[in-house]
């Protein structure tokens, strides 16, 4: 996934989107448009950032996972098994995101799945279709004519095309375009590579 | 103005059980591990009482730490998973079954004492055990107050609440005969020093925590100031009551049974409520530096709230 942050209006559309088509309780998020004050006195911003798991090529909720609840897909889309997970929360202290949390109702741990259900359906995940400003593209990285990887390409060496704590080594799978404003609040950041 | 992701139901993962199994745990496992070292080093058959003292506390207080665990557990019903199809990278697999063996050699301890594979194989079960305490947090990478060294700190620190426990048996217990005095006393300089001189370690390690904290390379400035003010905050009177308290006791205990073994020498009655209360206390600075890490583990997680 790519989030391009120029485009997002912080309207939180894709928050509200996300928990109509995954039913999240109220409370927990599976993505959220986070908001930043940026700038001083007399030039002071706002910067938004949408926050969503990453699905990691290396992800440490997966490996940390005691039961194999926590699986990674062929396609990179790392999600819960449900029925196997018994709730140790190893998984929500592994990951250097904070993209995971107990589902109050159901008790297990639980994140975003990049809607699994319609990437299967050949649809785009609930937060793409809804994104106003088209913020968020999705796509398959291994093909090399997909809007996600072209657009990855003519931005990669862009000022603010980043990863998200690269130096986990977790290799995340979420690339943000214009976020050049990590630094100044305090988020760490990396060039995309590889 | 951001949304109420960051909440109590998200952050705080465990709560006191776990700072209870990682405490009773760590020492009942150290303790036999302890016992175990001394009888090989001052003769295996001396070294009975202690290693049935030890066996006793390892086996309950190890069972009883993997009860509070099951009991943290939303869904403790599918915890077969862990030993049928468990996944080996996890800390969480290999611990339990570390914790699973310790709980059976240290029950078979009791009944065979004198047997040295019996012991052998507990205590490398109980090092396990104690390792696991402290690698399941380092292996949390989105805490970061819990890869800095949390492994070497809860080993040092089982080890002097270990020694504790037998410096408070071999305190309370009564020796008859003149080799099992010499035995007894040489079991009782053994663990004093040693929860003396792990106490002052721990000390040390607690320090070089507090210090490696706060000079965190930033993952954000926040975080820093976040671990600023937990270090300087609430959780600090916890904090320096365990570090105070370890450092302080660990010494009492040492000098205490320097003490009482001169009173004794001299045909004076020797208090043992002087050593017994400083390893009571070392046992207490052990709970609260796993109290202390654990919550503050919990406390910052690492992207700015």
């Amino acid at each position: 996934m790519i989030i391009d942050v120029r485009r997002c209006t912080g309207c939180q559309a894709c928050t509200v989107a996300c928990k109509a088509e995954n039913e999240v309780p109220l409370g927990v998020f599976r993505t959220h448009v986070r908001l930043y004050e940026t700038g001083v006195w007399p030039d002071p911003g706002r910067a938004r950032l949408p926050h969503i798991c990453n699905h990691c090529d290396k992800p440490p909720c997966v490996d940390i996972c005691p039961t194999g609840a926590s699986t990674r897909r062929a396609d990179g889309v790392v999600f819960v098994d449900y029925d196997a997970c018994i709730g140790c929360r190893s998984c929500m202290g592994a990951c250097p995101y904070g993209a995971r949390f107990m589902h109050p109702e159901t008790r297990v741990a639980d994140k975003c799945t990049f809607c699994m259900h319609r990437i299967d359906s050949g649809i785009t995940p609930a937060c793409v279709n809804t994104c106003q400003g088209g913020s968020r593209i999705f796509g398959d990285l291994d093909d090399p004519d997909s809007e996600v990887t072209l657009t990855l390409a003519a931005a990669r060496f862009e000022p603010g095309t980043v990863v998200l704590r690269p130096g986990f080594g977790t290799r995340p799978q979420v690339f943000y375009i214009g976020a050049t404003f990590l630094q100044e609040v305090g988020i760490e950041s990396g060039m995309v590579t590889g | 103005m951001n949304l109420p992701l960051i909440g109590d139901g998200i952050h705080a993962m465990w709560d006191l059980r776990l700072v209870l199994d990682m405490f009773i745990g760590g020492m009942g496992a150290a303790a036999v591990l302890l016992a175990v070292i001394v009888s090989v080093a001052f003769g295996w058959s001396h070294g009975e009482s202690l290693r049935r003292a030890a066996y006793i506390a390892g086996a309950i207080c190890v069972a009883l730490g993997t009860l509070l665990v099951i009991s943290e557990l939303t869904h403790p019903e599918r915890i077969a998973r862990i030993f049928l199809s468990g996944r080996y990278t996890s800390p969480v697999v290999w611990g339990a079954f570390a914790q699973v063996a310790a709980i059976v050699l240290c029950v078979l301890g009791i009944f065979y004492r004198r047997s040295v594979l019996v012991g052998s194989l507990a205590a490398a079960a109980c090092v396990v055990v104690v390792t696991y305490h402290g690698s399941f947090l380092a292996a949390m990478g989105g805490r970061p107050a819990w890869p800095l060294a949390v492994v070497a700190l809860f080993w040092i620190s089982a080890m002097a609440c270990g020694a504790a426990y037998l410096a408070i048996v071999s305190a309370l217990s009564s020796p008859e005969g003149e080799e099992e005095n010499k035995a007894h006393a040489r079991r009782t300089v053994v663990a004093e020093w040693t929860a003396g001189l792990l106490g002052i370690l721990s000390v040390g390690l607690i320090a070089n925590g507090i210090y490696a904290m706060s000079q965190l390379p930033a993952p954000g400035h926040e975080v820093d100031e976040l671990l600023a003010s937990l270090l300087t905050g609430g959780l600090m009177l916890p904090l320096l009551f365990g570090v105070v308290v370890t450092g302080v006791i660990g010494i009492l205990a040492v000098v205490a049974g320097r003490l009482m073994r001169r009173a004794r020498k001299a045909g004076r009655a020797a208090p043992v409520m002087l050593p017994l209360g400083g390893a009571l206390l070392v046992l207490s600075s052990g709970f609260f530096v796993r109290y202390v890490v654990l919550a503050a583990g919990q406390t910052v997680p690492l992207l700015p709230l």
